[in-house]
């Protein structure tokens, strides 16, 4: 029998650390399981299902809380060369992302701009959002190779940058499924001067979901074919939302390395970003041509980075060790008396 | 070089709590902290304090004999540590010193 929590608690095992299984999963899901059994078993229903609700809202609630403790404890232990680094790789990601920023929605905007149109600030604002869930991924990954790279940053540094990664990732699904959206359609009627009917990409999350239900009827009755854009695009939202989570987590699996110069990571990083998108184009052609489950052609750069990452992280742990072992060695010739080094 | 940990021998006014309550006797759980408080300490971050609280070595937990019918996960019991119950003490005493009127 499936207990309340039981899924919860696999899902937690496979990301958290033992001492936080020990202390504040199992003991928070232990009590969600005896409390929701003792009121099944005196065939409480209603006060069963409270359980289960509260239950699971104080698990996260100790979750957040938990994450945030970690954080501070981690902010509480940077030295000063942790606090340069994150100073330096923070406002390196900021001025890469405004600039890219600008630039991309410069694109659709100069043409409504030479209107000399009153509304031209407006509209302005509502090009921003389409362009964050590009700008951002690429100011990071740059960001932390030019921040991170050239040094052996530590692992707290590289632990809140990946912080930071998974709250940019969060903050692109948000734009992604509901802000551009809707910017994008007040966009159309703003410079259309009248309503227009909603396209895919004006769709919100919730509403292409609706509109992807079987037997859910499509008011702008498009063609059937059509439901396979619909679905790219459902998927695609939650997959670009991981970008800057994925882009960052190559750039930190990059900067891991022991390396000079940041020519290369540079290079490198300008690769796994035009790959990403590369492989975003191609698979999205396969998806509509039905050669693959859009879900599949929607997450496949995303694995493709995350696997490329992992084994550029592996390849950096191995040299790093061999490193290591003749820092060792070298350790040891220099600390023995002159003696035995000597062989006299 | 990582700065020493500040907060190691200091007591926030929910540690404090729990000490008071893990002191009057016996041992409890997470949950009957909570009940035992009467709304101070909440469901959501009682084991973020207990987690802190150990680490601090103010007290110490052990696992309770699985649930009857097998298959649910055991609960965890607190108690207080001789640590914890000095730290509780001598802050009691101190604010009774400092503030005479929490003593009445």
């Amino acid at each position: 029998m499936r207990r309340p929590g039981d899924r919860l608690r696999t899902i937690a095992a496979r990301v958290c650390r033992a001492r936080t299984m020990e202390r504040l999963i199992d003991p928070a899901l232990a009590d969600l399981q005896v409390e929701y059994e003792n009121a099944v078993l005196r065939g409480r229903k209603w006060e069963s299902r409270w359980v289960w609700i509260s239950g699971h809202l104080a698990f996260f609630q100790a979750v957040v809380v938990h994450g945030g403790a970690r954080t501070i404890g981690i902010l509480d232990e940077l030295t000063d060369e942790d606090r340069r680094t994150l100073i330096r790789t923070s406002g390196s990601s900021a001025a890469i992302i405004a600039i890219g920023t600008v630039v991309l929605a410069a694109v659709p905007f100069l043409r409504f701009l030479t209107r000399s149109d009153p509304n031209a600030a407006r509209l302005a604002l509502y090009v921003i959002p389409q362009a964050l869930p590009i700008s951002v991924p690429v100011g990071l990954t740059f960001g932390i190779l030019w921040g991170l790279g050239g040094a052996a940053a530590s692992r707290r540094s590289r632990t809140l940058v990946l912080i930071a990664a998974v709250t940019s990732s969060v903050a692109s699904f948000t734009m992604l499924a509901w802000v551009a959206p809707v910017a994008n359609q007040a966009f159309r009627v703003s410079v259309a001067r009248h309503s227009l009917a909603k396209g895919t990409n004006e769709l919100t999350l919730g509403e292409l979901g609706r509109l992807l239900e079987p037997g859910a009827r499509d008011p702008m009755t498009r063609p059937a074919s059509h439901s396979r854009g619909l679905a790219l695009n459902y998927h695609t939202r939650w997959a670009l939302a991981g970008a800057p989570l994925v882009l960052s987590f190559f750039a930190v699996a990059l900067t891991s390395r022991r390396q000079r110069g940041r020519l290369m990571p540079g290079l490198a990083g300008f690769a796994a970003i035009f790959g990403y998108y590369v492989i975003m184009s191609e698979a999205r052609g396969f998806a509509l041509d039905r050669t693959v489950p859009a879900f599949a052609a929607a997450w496949a750069p995303n694995a493709a980075l995350l696997i490329l990452s992992v084994a550029v992280m592996r390849a950096g742990s191995g040299r790093s060790g061999l490193e290591r072992a003749g820092d060792a060695h070298l350790a040891r010739t220099h600390t023995m008396p002159p003696d035995q080094s000597t062989g006299t | 070089m990582p700065k020493p940990h500040p907060r190691v021998l200091t007591v926030s006014p929910k540690e404090l709590l729990v000490l008071e309550l893990l002191v009057r006797g016996r041992e409890l759980y997470g949950l009957q902290l909570v009940t035992a408080s009467k709304g101070r300490l909440k469901r959501g971050t009682v084991y973020v304090t207990l987690g802190r609280m150990e680490e601090k070595g103010y007290i110490a937990s052990k696992l309770d004999d699985p649930p009857p019918g097998a298959g649910g996960l055991p609960r965890r019991l607190y108690a207080p540590t001789a640590l914890g119950r000095r730290m509780r003490n001598a802050w009691t005493s101190g604010v009774k010193r400092l503030v005479p009127e929490f003593a009445r």
